[in-house]
């Protein structure tokens, strides 16, 4: 997906709204977008797994977006919406507030994000687009969960 | 004597039922007498029919004999017919003569003869004739001739007939008998009427006849003039008496007529002597009273002329001198008299001068009050109208009152169905919410799957543009559905609110409305009390201007009245100038001098009202009744609080 970054050409994102903060993702990411629905808690699970859910037969997590990206943590509502994205090959559902629009960007709009020093954060965040006054994060989610655990 | 005592009527009636009572005894006795004579005479006409009925009978059974004798001899039926004819007659009379008797033993005997002759008839005749009939037996019957006799039916007739002419005898001798009493008693009571009349008679006669016999005599007398007789028969209490009684007053009156014609003669020579002595006497009184006269009439000429000074000084002779005295006195009683009058003539005329004033004074104020109570009743109608007016103004008001809180009493109900009605547009407006909600869900749920469309779309690479397309238009859709939505419910809510809100004025206006039906109850209360109030006070009114109409008539009459009595005080008023005048034509001496001098005053003033300013200032020295003696301010005073009053 680095190249894919660099790249010109269209990309094609969807834009999700996350504690009034709007960010992106690549749509080839995402499989599925679906209605929030209660999810059975994961003992021993990190604070921003919020549980597991039954996706037609087959299990997966479900992570708070806002508290994954370091933002205050969200509680689900009957407005909220989950993203199943899928990182790697494993599926995960992401809780986001809204999912905006599908919106598609070239590829030379595409901004670096400030770099701010070596931490963990910097490497959830692939660029940074501008629309209108906005500013929307394309959020990289194959650092989304733990490399523990893909390793395990 | 007791018979003088009785009436004469009395007398005569007494004689003549005497006499009648005579006659009415013998006559009674005559009566019975021929009442026996015709029993006598009835007795004898029995026997005679007895004995021709015998006769009769013995004769048609002679005729029956004779019949058979005849058949007997030539058989004939004619005899048969006849014998019948006479067996039928013979049976009838002889029950007839049996019916008859009137004794029980005549009866007997003529049975007896009945008996006799059934007896011969049955065996004898009848069979002799049975037998002469039958030819076989004709001889039989004719030898039977001999023996058919009638020796024992002219036995029985011959006994009857005996005993009959015996008892015909004897009535023959009573008759007579009878007949001779009869003449006796005749003769001995026409002898005793007879003795009796003329013992009444001559009783009368003595005690009537005889009295006023006596009396005419003494009257006669009388006539004659001479008084000296006695008349008798005083002290009888009959009309003798009385007759005499009147003669005896007759001689009375005629003994005082001569005393009294003596009297008079004596009188009228004494009168005649008197009357000459008179006559010398008068002569001389007639000069004496020819000088009175002329000094009298001097006197009166003076008094006539009103010179009440006049006195007569000339002495009378000694007869006339209190004459004289007394006229001198009489003069002088006059002029005090006069001198009195004249004084209180002008007291009068000043009393009724002010009466005139005051009358004036009533007359005016009278009239006054008059026109003020008029003005009064005009004042008492109008307020009277506008009363009415107030109550029937009150009256509508409590009507417009009673509307309009019927018409607050049906606003709360209307209050009330509106409070209800924005109940339901409030429970409406939820369920729309609910629908909007479902609506939302909805739209959220299209959007969803819109995006999943795009994002496979999107996957499909250049062969889902197309679709992508249309999932954007869904979700666009989806959007506009979730803002209407969400538009909705906004508009839900406010409306919501504003149901909220108009519940809660209309419950206040219901409550104001509520409120407002009571002020209105107590207005209409209110309003009700005025109104009764202004009826009552049209009612007060009314009997005060009935009052005041009254006061107002009392005040006409008395105006008039008024007017009558200024009339007679002013009428009087002259009366005493007229009075005064007349009073000083008399000279009294002293004062006289001071009411001549007044005299011109009442004939120059006018009559009546006009002189009302001279009377002005008598009135004002008049005052409370103290004529004359009171200061000037006083009276003036007075006069002013009166016009005040």
């Amino acid at each position: 997906m680095e190249a894919a970054e660099s790249s010109p050409g269209a990309h094609e994102l969807i834009s999700i709204r996350v504690d009034e903060q709007l960010f992106a993702l690549d749509i080839m990411t995402v499989r599925e977008i679906r209605g929030w629905s209660a999810s059975t808690p994961l003992p021993h699970a990190p604070a921003y797994v919020l549980g597991m859910i039954n996706l037609r037969g087959a299990v997966l997590p479900v992570l708070d977006l806002s508290s994954r990206l370091g933002l205050p943590p969200r509680s689900p509502d009957a407005s909220s919406v989950v993203v199943v994205a899928e990182l790697g090959d494993r599926p995960v559902g992401l809780l986001v507030d809204a999912v905006c629009d599908i919106i598609t960007v070239d590829g030379a709009h595409i901004q670096a994000p400030p770099e701010l020093g070596g931490d963990g954060g910097a490497e959830m965040v692939r660029g940074v687009i501008t629309l209108g006054d906005e500013i929307v994060t394309l959020l990289n989610l194959e650092n989304a969960l733990p490399a523990v655990d893909l390793a395990a | 004597m007791l018979l003088s005592n009785l009436k004469i009527s009395r007398k005569l009636i007494i004689a003549f039922a005497v006499v009648i009572g005579i006659l009415v005894v013998a006559n009674g006795a005559l009566f019975l007498q021929l009442q026996n004579i015709r029993s006598a005479s009835a007795a004898h006409n029995d026997a005679a029919e007895a004995v021709l009925e015998v006769s009769e009978i013995m004769a048609s059974i002679l005729e029956q004999q004779n019949a058979i004798r005849a058949y007997s001899v030539s058989p004939d039926a004619r005899f048969i017919e006849t014998y019948n004819q006479n067996v039928e007659q013979t049976t009838k009379r002889l029950d007839a003569f049996v019916a008859h008797a009137k004794t029980p033993d005549v009866r007997a005997r003529r049975q007896k003869l009945k008996a006799a002759y059934d007896e011969w008839r049955a065996n004898k005749a009848q069979r002799q004739l049975d037998l002469l009939t039958n030819p076989a037996t004709h001889a039989e019957g004719a030898a039977m001739t001999g023996q058919n006799t009638l020796t024992e039916v002219r036995a029985v007739m011959a006994e009857i007939r005996a005993v009959q002419a015996k008892r015909d005898d004897e009535a023959g001798l009573r008759q007579l008998e009878v007949i001779g009493q009869s003449e006796i008693i005749l003769a001995v009571s026409a002898l005793l009427a007879l003795a009796t009349a003329s013992a009444m008679a001559l009783l009368l006669s003595k005690t009537i006849g005889q009295p006023v016999s006596e009396i005419t005599g003494v009257m006669r007398k009388l006539s004659e003039g001479d008084n000296t007789v006695d008349v008798p028969g005083m002290g009888r209490k009959d009309e003798i008496g009385e007759m005499a009684e009147a003669v005896q007053t007759f001689k009375a009156a005629a003994i005082e007529k001569l005393r009294l014609e003596g009297m008079t003669a004596e009188q009228a020579k004494a009168a005649e002597e008197e009357r000459r002595r008179q006559e010398a006497a008068k002569a001389e009184a007639a000069r004496q009273q020819q000088k009175v006269v002329e000094g009298i009439a001097t006197g009166l000429e003076k008094l006539a002329a009103g010179d009440l000074l006049f006195r007569l000084n000339e002495p009378f002779a000694e007869d006339y001198e209190k004459l004289r005295a007394d006229f001198n006195d009489a003069m002088g009683q006059l002029q005090e008299t006069m001198k009195v009058i004249t004084g209180n003539t002008r007291g009068l005329r000043s009393g009724a001068e002010e009466i005139s004033q005051a009358a004036d004074d009533l007359s005016k104020r009278t009239e006054q009050q008059a026109a003020s109570l008029e003005e009064t009743a005009a004042a008492l109608d109008q307020i009277t109208a506008t009363v009415r007016k107030t109550a029937e103004g009150a009256n509508h008001a409590r009507d417009v009152v009673s509307t309009a809180r019927a018409d607050a009493e049906r606003s709360g109900e209307i209050v009330s169905q509106a409070v209800a009605a924005m109940s339901e547009i409030e429970k409406s407006a939820q369920q729309i919410s609910q629908i909007i909600g479902v609506i939302d869900e909805i739209a959220f749920q299209t959007n969803l799957l819109a995006l999943n469309a795009g994002v496979e779309a999107a996957r499909a690479g250049d062969a889902g543009r197309g679709f992508a397309v249309v999932a954007s238009e869904v979700r666009a859709l989806a959007q506009r559905s979730a803002d209407a939505a969400k538009e909705i419910k906004a508009l839900i809510s406010a409306s919501s609110e504003q149901v909220g809100q108009g519940v809660s004025l209309v419950g206040q206006t219901g409550e104001a409305l509520t409120r407002i039906v009571e002020q209105v109850a107590d207005i209409t209360t209110v309003v009700s009390e005025i109104a009764a109030s202004a009826q009552e006070q049209a009612t007060g009114l009314h009997q005060v201007n009935t009052a005041v109409n009254q006061m107002d008539q009392v005040t006409q009459q008395n105006a008039a009245m008024v007017e009558q009595s200024t009339a007679a005080s002013h009428s009087l008023a002259q009366e005493s100038e007229e009075l005064a005048r007349l009073i000083s034509r008399f000279q009294v001496g002293q004062d006289n001098a001071a009411a001549s001098a007044r005299r011109p005053t009442p004939t120059a003033r006018p009559a009546g009202p006009v002189s009302r300013p001279a009377l002005k200032t008598v009135s004002t020295h008049a005052g409370g009744g103290g004529a004359m003696r009171q200061p000037e301010t006083e009276p003036a005073a007075d006069v002013d609080t009166w016009e005040e009053f």
